[in-house]
């Protein structure tokens, strides 16, 4: 096996990651080749360095800041909130609607009334009425007489 | 004591005390791999933040396919990424500046402990070189040998939390390793 092949043995030695028989062979090679040795040993101490450094750690507030802010958030999509504000827009959208809808039966109406077709419904009633004593077969008469009690 | 899954459920059902337990046990895991990656006190508290804020948000995405913890390392190193890409459109804002020739420390030490450093207490001095040279190197290897040299990920790990295959994390990490010795010139 050639240097090459044993740097990158080196490296996975350094993970723990070789078979027995691969750290056999790398230790027989380190044991042999000067050059190889140092290098393993440079890398060995960089992987040292870097396990031996401290771990920095957040400030103690840091979960609290997390939670405050997704209360923060959780509250503006409140689920009892959306509800109030969606019936508060139905409610306002019903007003609106129903304002309209009034509004626009006074006007009709107030015009219905004092309409010169309305004189001839009123006949029409009369008329309706005369049908409806022939259709029952009672007299004009006595519908009169009964709308006259 | 309630595992990550049985926490979730609960964070996932509204328990805040359940999610607030799971910033508990992860809080320092991520926040020292924002900082091993940023090297800065202030943006990785940034980092940190946004990951279990954005964590929180998409709890029901998470499938439970991987380990919690796994999905929120992820989510870590994307963040220390979309940091990075904030930080190179406005100011290089370090804890410290990066100045060449100044590994002379770490070297002397090494040679006054013989060539052997295991199990040595580091000084704030070889601390903050170590760190200036973590700094130096490119971004994908600076996150491999966080996760595995700084954080002790495994291989497994550190390949899915980095979408890369277990050859390339083996390929990485002695490039990494080899141009991190060639920094600090050991």
């Amino acid at each position: 096996m050639n240097c090459k092949k044993f740097k990158i043995n080196m490296n996975a030695n350094l993970d723990n990651s070789l078979c027995q028989h691969e750290k056999e062979l790398l230790e027989k090679h380190l044991n042999h080749c000067a050059i190889c040795a140092k290098e393993y040993a440079a890398l060995k101490n960089t992987k040292m360095l870097l396990s031996a450094l401290n771990k920095e750690q957040p400030k103690a507030d840091f979960e609290k800041k997390i939670i405050d802010k997704i209360k923060s958030k959780s509250f503006s999509q409140n689920p009892l909130e959306s509800f109030i504000a969606a019936a508060r827009t139905s409610l306002i959208a019903s007003v609106l609607i129903f304002g309209v809808i009034a509004t626009f039966n006074f006007f009709m109406l107030s015009t219905y009334e004092c309409s010169a077709d309305n004189v001839e419904a009123i006949n029409n009633y009369v008329l309706n009425e005369n049908d409806f004593a022939k259709h029952n077969k009672i007299s004009y008469a006595k519908i009169i007489e009964a709308l006259l009690k | 004591m309630l595992d990550d899954l049985q926490l979730i459920k609960f964070a996932k059902a509204g328990k805040l005390e359940a999610f607030e337990a799971l910033i508990i046990k992860y809080k320092n895991k991520v926040y020292s791999i924002a900082f091993s990656f940023t090297a800065n006190h202030s943006e990785s508290d940034d980092i940190a933040q946004n990951v279990f804020f954005k964590v929180y948000l998409n709890l029901n995405s998470f499938e439970e396919k991987s380990a919690f913890s796994t999905w929120l390392y992820r989510i870590t190193v994307n963040e220390c990424y979309n940091g990075l890409k904030k930080r190179k459109n406005n100011i290089l804002s370090l804890d410290f500046e990066i100045n060449d020739g100044e590994t002379s420390s770490v070297k002397s030490m090494i040679e006054d402990k013989n060539g052997n450093i295991e199990d040595s207490m580091l000084s704030q001095e070889i601390q903050l070189q170590v760190r200036k040279a973590v700094l130096k190197l490119p971004d994908k290897y600076r996150m491999i040998i966080t996760l595995r040299d700084i954080e002790e990920l495994s291989y497994e790990e550190i390949a899915q939390v980095m979408k890369i295959s277990n050859d390339k994390v083996k390929v990485w990490l002695f490039r990494a390793r080899s141009k991190l010795k060639n920094i600090l010139n050991i």
